[in-house]
């Protein structure tokens, strides 16, 4: 049974990605508002991104099988850390019981990970804006949503070696930019 | 830079390498401070590329999310004689909810707000960056009196500098002391570098925290909401909806 949801977040279409989403989402929900007695509506707020982080764990071959844990307690615990660290601050953590905490501790790491992602992916953002087009179509494609060369360059209209040519000019235009910011690496 | 070094990177950055090709590419990187720092600025860019994936879906779901489909938590009591003091509770319960819960303002500030993430990432640091380091700890683990205090001790004319300063200002927001951390959002290191887009982000978010005329409020972010360059564009533009239901 497991094997099978493992498998469908991995290779899933969009229509099976949400159905596992609604599917999932309201044990979430119980969960985290029992576990810091807090509003559903809190609790909900933090659900789509609790599953992004173990649907791209997945896909990126960081959460593999066989699984200590059912999916449902890989995204509760990782909503669970999500709250602690957005929503509390040192005094509610310190009177945390901790006995009640049932969470893996890997989801902590692929949160403090992603969170960190997420940070410089707002610079990242900037420095698309900064470079334009057709740069910044060339690279969100590849690597936002993981266009394959041969597809792009159907789409695109150029032929394969100039796209990737492209994506490295575009490459190197973006770390231009970051030496120009003294972005802090 | 040549267009292989940028695949070995790649290759390396997602596991694909056996583990004698990653050894023998780690001992290049020691020996070769170019292809050392065309690595970290790769990582970099690889690291956001994989963030703004994830906020992408994230923004999906959310889009997708039907009310229809969204958990509901109401629990029906069989007994009925129950139900009147029940429905008292839940009135009253209402009634204390609005009377007690932050004005509008401030839970739309307090929704958007994000503590960045403490950046702890070398091992062998050097000697001017232990303050910072330890004061980035104590913001990490939510110690905000100490991490201010150490933040403050970080010169300016050190490197990481603006940085210091802008953690410090988010660490006054983890006291709830926003006038302070207005003041070092407002503070002019960040006119330019890095930070510009998440100190005026951050300056308006203040402002809503310390109930700033809506109208200024708004004309502050019909400003970010007309640069679409700016990071928080987006965000702006969601935050003006808001408000104008309102």
């Amino acid at each position: 049974m497991e094997q099978g949801v493992y498998e469908s977040f991995k290779k899933g279409s969009d229509q099976e990605i949400r159905s596992l989403y609604q599917s999932y989402s309201v044990s979430f929900v119980n969960y985290i508002s029992k576990a810091f007695k807090c509003d559903q509506m809190l609790a909900r707020d933090i659900y789509p991104e609790a599953f992004s982080i173990v649907y791209f764990n997945i896909r990126n071959g960081k959460l593999t099988p066989p699984l200590k844990s059912s999916i449902q307690t890989y995204l509760n615990s990782t909503g669970w850390n999500l709250y602690h660290r957005r929503h509390l601050d040192k005094y509610q953590r310190d009177k945390l019981p901790l006995e009640d905490i049932d969470t893996e501790p890997e989801t902590k790491s692929m949160v403090d990970e992603i969170l960190m992602q997420k940070e410089r992916g707002q610079h990242v953002r900037s420095l698309l804006e900064k470079i334009g087009e057709p740069c910044k179509n060339i690279l969100v494609q590849i690597y936002i949503h993981e266009s394959g060369y041969k597809d792009l360059s159907a789409t695109m209209n150029v032929p394969e070696a100039t796209l990737r040519k492209r994506k490295f000019d575009c490459l190197a235009k973006m770390r231009k930019l970051m030496d120009e910011l003294k972005l802090e690496l | 830079m040549n267009e292989d070094q940028i695949e070995r990177i790649e290759h390396f950055l997602s596991g694909l390498m056996t583990e004698e090709e990653s050894n023998a590419f780690l001992s290049e990187l020691e020996g070769d401070p170019e292809l050392k720092q065309l690595y970290h600025q790769h990582k970099f860019l690889k690291n956001g590329f994989a963030g703004l994936q994830v906020e992408e879906l994230e923004k999906k779901l959310r889009l997708d999310e039907e009310p229809a489909a969204r958990p509901v938590s109401i629990q029906r009591s069989p007994a009925y004689r129950y139900l009147s003091i029940a429905a008292m509770a839940i009135v009253l319960a209402g009634i204390s909810f609005l009377l007690f819960r932050p004005p509008l303002m401030q839970r739309l500030a307090k929704r958007n707000y994000d503590a960045p993430f403490a950046q702890i990432q070398r091992s062998n640091p050097p000697p001017q960056d232990t303050t910072y380091l330890n004061a980035m700890a104590a913001f990490g683990s939510q110690d905000w009196k100490k991490a201010i205090t150490l933040f403050e001790m970080v010169s300016d004319t050190h490197r990481l500098y603006k940085r210091a300063l802008y953690y410090r200002a988010h660490s006054y927001v983890g006291l709830n002391e926003y006038e302070a951390a207005h003041a070092i959002f407002s503070n002019p290191a960040f006119t330019e570098g890095q930070y510009v887009y998440q100190a005026d982000w951050n300056r308006v978010l203040m402002r809503m925290y310390l109930k700033h005329p809506t109208r200024e409020i708004i004309s502050n972010l019909e400003i970010i909401a007309d640069d679409s360059k700016h990071f928080f564009n987006e965000r702006a533009i969601l935050l003006l909806e808001k408000l104008k239901k309102k």
